[in-house]
């Protein structure tokens, strides 16, 4: 009976038969039937049906099929024939299919690096952002001007730090407080805020903003406000060669969340106090005992017709005030208007892809709640804008696809019109934020936000980005 | 008219002439029966596909590159008889009816193939009963006596294709063959005696 192990030789026997096998397997088999008597059988049966075939005789044809055969020529079986001559091998269809697999082969790898290759030249370089500082200030201004209750200052501030010509440094007489002020509670202050923001007045009037210089003097520059209740308001920032440098028009954005910062502390003048003829409610806040800011409502409609915010060492470093109002229904927006950022109110947030870059977009960050955003979603230029604010103090959280120039790292900065700046580069983008809070603030914003973490990027990041590129093109 | 300036532009041999359709029947005709009767086993058979194999030599004679002629009317043989047993398993299998053992000549009764044939009748009804694939292997090899490297050739397949074609052939044939008696210089084809 055969052997499990003579399956393994019993394919080969014909082959060794007739000495094709590869030296290596014939010696094998060789071995194997040294010791199998079956195989050894198997083999002589192979050779006998070898020998067997070899003696088959053929019969002759028949005696009219060269006449046949000759026949299919015709008249031209005497002409030679149209034949090449020569000796070489048979055409193989299977080799040529098989060249055509590995041409075809390498002509793709050959594609295939190209396109990687390309790719790679391709990719498009990080976005270098040059002067982050300035362009979070620019954001925070337009921002705070879309949301803030005197749209004025965010209006002062973006011409200011799109360099506008606020002339020679000025003084400004701080208001002086009138009669006893008494306390009150900040429900009392968040009601006259609230009502402010809320107010149904329609109105158009100059406004002067005064920004401190940190040297006792100020920048100062008037803004035309038109305003129409439900409506929104028109800002016409002039400088001081008396030409409008900038116009914007600000959409009205709704309610908006007030509280009062919790370690705030509120005084209000029961006597109105007189500004443009009108009567004025003065509020007063107070953060340890020194003055934060102060406000001058009307009585009559609500309206902010004066506002100081002060220093740490009580001095002012931002005021506004109504040099002219006229309040009315008759009142129109018109013009060359142009809107400098478009700002989302929170309720359309929570919708799908409305979070841009950021893991999460935070709700709250120190403390403030998310009033309105606006993101970017284009490819390369990706941004996400976070305006946080309770009435009282903003920040604006930003999110910028890009990388910190050569050179510049994380950077805090704070300057002109008590915004601070803190920026630092988080993976492919640049995480700022600005507020006009305290550094507390700024310090417990940053804690909610994501941490540094330099900018590296990968050959195969940059293959995806080429093909990206290459896909877009196409 | 059968020559033109193309076939004696790719004339390498300056002394070579080409030959005539009488000559070329004259020197390859025998060939050509010679492995058409081995492949169907019959005289009919093989002298309509020897007819079927010049005539499409003829057709595309001027398709011919240069190289073994022989090698060149093999392949035509061995693919006509192939296609031609392709297409008569087709019928059949299309005819619902049950499939005969060969696949070629199976119109010819017992009597008419032992006056046809010379082959010895025992051979040639195992050699029908293989696949043409195995059977064409086998001829060529065992009958023709070509070279594993030609038949690859001829075939346009693979070497190992070869010999598991001729392997699987040989074995048929040696169960085919078991039940002849072993008689003088002659073993048992299988088995140990």
């Amino acid at each position: 009976m055969a052997s499990p192990c003579c399956d393994r030789f019993r394919d080969d026997l014909s082959a060794f038969a007739d000495h094709t096998l590869t030296p290596r397997r014939f010696e094998q088999v060789a071995r194997h039937l040294m010791d199998c008597g079956t195989c050894r059988a198997e083999l002589a049966a192979i050779d006998e049906v070898c020998t067997e075939l070899k003696s088959c005789r053929s019969s002759s044809p028949s005696e009219t099929l060269a006449a046949r055969l000759e026949s299919i020529a015709g008249e031209h079986s005497q002409a030679p024939l149209y034949m090449a001559s020569g000796d070489c091998e048979l055409p193989s269809a299977r080799r040529i299919r098989q060249r055509r697999v590995a041409q075809g082969s390498v002509a793709l790898l050959a594609v295939v690096m190209s396109a990687v290759v390309f790719a790679v030249l391709i990719a498009p370089d990080p976005v270098r952002i040059v002067d982050p500082v300035k362009s979070a200030r620019e954001q925070f201004s337009m921002s705070s001007s879309a949301i803030s209750i005197n749209e004025a200052f965010g209006a002062v501030l973006l011409a200011f730090d799109r360099g506008a010509d606020l002339g020679q440094p000025i003084s400004y007489q701080p208001r002086e407080a009138a009669g006893h002020p008494e306390r009150v509670s900040s429900e009392r202050a968040v009601d006259l805020l609230r009502a402010s923001t809320q107010s149904e007045a329609s109105l158009t009037g100059l406004q002067q903003v005064w920004v401190s210089d940190g040297d006792g003097l100020y920048r100062s520059a008037e803004v035309r406000t038109t305003k129409v209740a439900g409506e929104g308001a028109k800002l016409e920032v002039y400088d001081a060669r008396g030409d409008r440098f900038l116009s914007s028009f600000l959409p009205a954005f709704g309610h908006r969340p007030v509280a009062a910062p919790r370690d705030w502390t509120f005084t209000e003048n029961p006597k109105p106090e007189p500004i443009l003829g009108r009567e004025a409610i003065h509020l007063q806040a107070f953060e340890d005992g020194s003055p934060v800011a102060g406000w001058w409502f009307d009585t009559g409609t609500g309206v902010l017709l004066w506002s100081e915010r002060y220093a740490s060492t009580g001095a002012v470093s931002l005021a506004m005030g109504f040099k002219e109002l006229t309040y009315g229904d008759h009142v129109t927006i018109s013009g060359d208007l142009t809107q400098q950022l478009s700002l989302q109110p929170v309720t359309a947030s929570q919708t799908d892809g409305w979070c841009v870059g950021l893991a999460t977009c935070p709700q709250e960050v120190g403390g403030l709640p998310l009033v309105a955003y606006a993101s970017s979603d284009s490819q390369g230029k990706r941004s996400m804008t976070l305006v946080y604010s309770d009435g009282f103090e903003s920040a604006v959280v930003g999110w910028t696809e890009g990388v910190l120039a050569d050179g510049v790292g994380r950077t805090h900065s704070e300057g002109v019109g008590l915004t601070a700046v803190e920026l630092w580069q988080c993976g492919d983008a640049v995480v700022w934020v600005t507020t006009n809070g305290s550094d507390d603030l700024l310090k417990r914003i940053t804690a909610d936000l994501p941490a540094e973490q330099p900018y590296r990027a990968s050959i195969l990041d940059r293959i995806s980005m080429g093909v990206k590129r290459l896909v877009r093109v196409g | 008219m059968f020559r033109s300036t193309k076939a004696a532009r790719t004339a390498t041999d300056a002394s070579w002439t080409a030959p005539t359709w009488q000559e070329l029947v004259r020197d390859h005709s025998a060939q050509v029966y010679r492995l058409a009767y081995r492949l169907t086993g019959n005289q009919h058979d093989a002298e309509d596909l020897t007819q079927d194999v010049f005539v499409k030599v003829f057709k595309a004679i001027h398709t011919f590159q240069p190289g073994t002629l022989e090698g060149w009317l093999h392949r035509i043989t061995t693919n006509l008889f192939l296609d031609q047993a392709r297409r008569r398993q087709r019928i059949r299998m299309d005819a619902l009816s049950v499939a005969p053992e060969s696949v070629w000549g199976s119109a010819t009764g017992p009597e008419e193939l032992h006056d046809d044939l010379e082959l010895d009748a025992d051979v040639s009804a195992a050699l029908r009963a293989l696949s043409p694939e195995q059977r064409v292997a086998v001829v060529l090899c065992d009958i023709e006596g070509l070279s594993y490297e030609e038949i690859a050739k001829v075939l346009d397949v693979k070497l190992g294709t070869v010999r598991s074609r001729i392997a699987r052939g040989r074995a048929a044939l040696r169960d085919a063959l078991a039940h002849r008696a072993p008689s003088e210089g002659r073993t048992r084809y299988a088995g140990v005696s």
